[in-house]
């Protein structure tokens, strides 16, 4: 099954195929094609490549599959998801609705324009949406007038991750329980995650579910319909639950720490122009911050660090260098406390990724060091995903960036010391023993 | 499908419409009784429906911008690689 012509409109991000619940409709008959409990996935006749690799992927559903995996292009729900009420005659829209007031209405009799812009054209007012009003007659093949209605229409677009490109498919269906389920859903995943939605990988699933729908005479009986599900990827879910059960703590888990913090306030970290440090401005920023609030290291770190596996870590009047754990939540605590509303910039999320790795100069895999401790220290494989204030407390009152003579940045030592502690941990949680950094 | 009206209507739809799936011209066609028929010049009788001139003309603006917005997110999550040729790559698939 192929559909023709979808990709010749000139699109740069083009549509390559759609992705339906139903049958194909029986062109002898005036009725919706029958439900169906899998997806069919029509693409456009010349995505020959896209369809045989949807094909491949999909082999083991026989043409049938009951779920996709999918991504959603942006993050604004409105840019990629239209759920209307509309009405269609002689192939074109006549009608759209919000359920309150017509967004667009034409007169089926003489092609004329009533609403445009949710604006009625003589009134300049909302012309109000009323259901059981038609929007129009249109005449069947025996020569009988029959009503239009107003009927719903949801679209999503979605990207096969599998195919790598940007292009999109249409998920359409017209089940108000359908529109209702994936509004919900999406506007969750976005609440779940900060706003973001896009590049989620998403599973789109076909689920059976039992709803009231009418009889020939009226009356309703509950039957079993698959509607459409869109479930989120079982491990970014475990992530983003861990991340939320933390931030629901009290004080995001700190609320029990004494009032003797040793990250004591300070001044503002480096912007980004100032870390350019051409003028030498961000040395003075950072060195003023918590210099002297630090004690001497203690001799035996891996000690402390072996400590913080099995029972909880002292968070109150530990010694720097701080263990792991301890670590992490005195960052957490620094930023909740300090810079609950700062923003970092890209130019400073650079900054300390380099800072990272410097500490891991001359390793291989520096590279997969920073990402470990990335993600012990922040919860995330990326620091754009790290929460702010985190940031900003890590970048200023825990590395403190300096340059030295020679222009190069160069970071606290204490902070050195406590990153390879970090990473002995991370070592130590993924099953390996202690061992010399 | 066959899109048989009244060739007022027909006149209107072939001036503000096109073929809802390809967005190509659409073309009348003179029919007994004063109607006419409306079909795409490229799907011909497999014209599905039709859609604004002007929705297909914004989306087809709008598109711009959503290339380059999903681009780079497909770039930030790694599914598609960025090109990484050399600056030497390129003069010399230019011909220097």
């Amino acid at each position: 099954m192929s559909i023709k012509g979808l990709t010749d409109r000139g699109l740069s991000f083009p549509e390559i195929g759609q992705i339906r619940k139903g049958a194909k409709k029986d062109p002898n008959k005036n009725a919706p094609g029958a439900d169906l409990s899998y997806f069919r996935v029509e693409f456009d006749e010349r995505e020959v490549k896209a369809a045989e690799t949807f094909g491949e992927i999909y082999k083991e559903f026989e043409g049938k599959p009951t779920a996709i995996r999918i991504i959603l292009p942006f993050n604004e729900i409105e840019k990629m998801w239209d759920a209307w009420l509309e009405a269609y005659t002689a192939g074109r829209m006549v009608a759209r609705a919000d359920g309150e007031y017509y967004v667009y209405l034409i007169d089926t009799d003489t092609g004329e324009l009533l609403v445009k812009n949710g604006i009625d054209i003589k009134t300049h007012m909302p012309r109000p949406y009323s259901e059981s009003q038609p929007v129009g007659y249109y005449v069947d093949g025996k020569g009988k007038k029959k009503p239009i209605f107003c009927k719903p229409s949801g679209r999503l677009k979605v990207i096969l991750p599998e195919l790598a490109r940007a292009a999109y498919l249409t998920v359409m269906t017209t089940s108000v329980h359908d529109i209702a389920n994936i509004s919900d859903q999406l506007r969750a995943f976005q609440a779940l995650n900060n706003g973001r939605i896009a590049g989620i990988p998403l599973i789109l699933r076909r689920r059976p579910k039992s709803i009231s729908t009418p009889n020939a005479d009226g009356t309703r009986a509950r039957r079993v319909k698959w509607l459409i599900s869109i479930e989120a990827d079982p491990e970014w879910v475990k992530a983003a639950l861990q991340e939320t059960k933390r931030l629901a703590l009290p004080g995001n888990g700190l609320a029990l720490l004494e009032s003797d913090n040793p990250l004591a306030p300070h001044d503002e970290p480096p912007g980004p122009e100032e870390l350019d440090l051409d003028e030498g401005e961000a040395e003075g920023d950072a060195g003023d911050v918590t210099e002297g609030q630090f004690t001497t290291p203690e001799p035996e770190a891996e000690k402390s660090q072996g400590e913080t596996k099995s029972q909880p870590a002292p968070l109150n009047g530990a010694q720097r260098p701080y263990t792991a754990d301890v670590l992490r939540a005195k960052l957490i605590e620094r930023g909740n406390k300090d810079y609950p509303d700062k923003h970092v910039s890209k130019e400073q999320i650079g900054l300390l990724a380099h800072l990272l790795d410097i500490c891991f100069a001359g390793h291989d895999d520096y590279d997969l060091r920073r990402h470990a401790i990335q993600k012990y220290l922040f919860g995330v494989e990326s620091l754009n995903d790290a929460p702010p204030p985190t940031l900003y407390a890590a970048l200023n009152a825990w590395l403190m960036p300096k340059k030295d003579s020679g222009g190069e940045y160069r970071v606290d030592p204490m902070a050195v010391t406590e990153i390879n502690l970090v990473y002995a941990q991370v070592l130590k949680d993924q099953g390996q023993l202690a061992m010399p950094l | 499908m066959s899109h048989v009206m009244h060739y007022l209507l027909a006149e209107q739809i072939v001036s503000d419409y096109c073929c809802s799936t390809c967005w190509g011209h659409l073309v009348e066609y003179i029919e007994p009784g004063g109607m006419s028929r409306v079909e795409c010049h490229q799907c011909g009788a497999e014209t599905p429906g039709f859609v604004k001139k002007n929705y297909a003309n914004r989306r087809r603006n709008d598109s711009f911008s959503e290339k380059a917005e999903v681009e780079a997110l497909l770039h930030q999550i790694g599914i598609i690689n960025q090109d990484k040729r050399s600056a030497a790559d390129i003069f010399k698939e230019l011909g220097f």
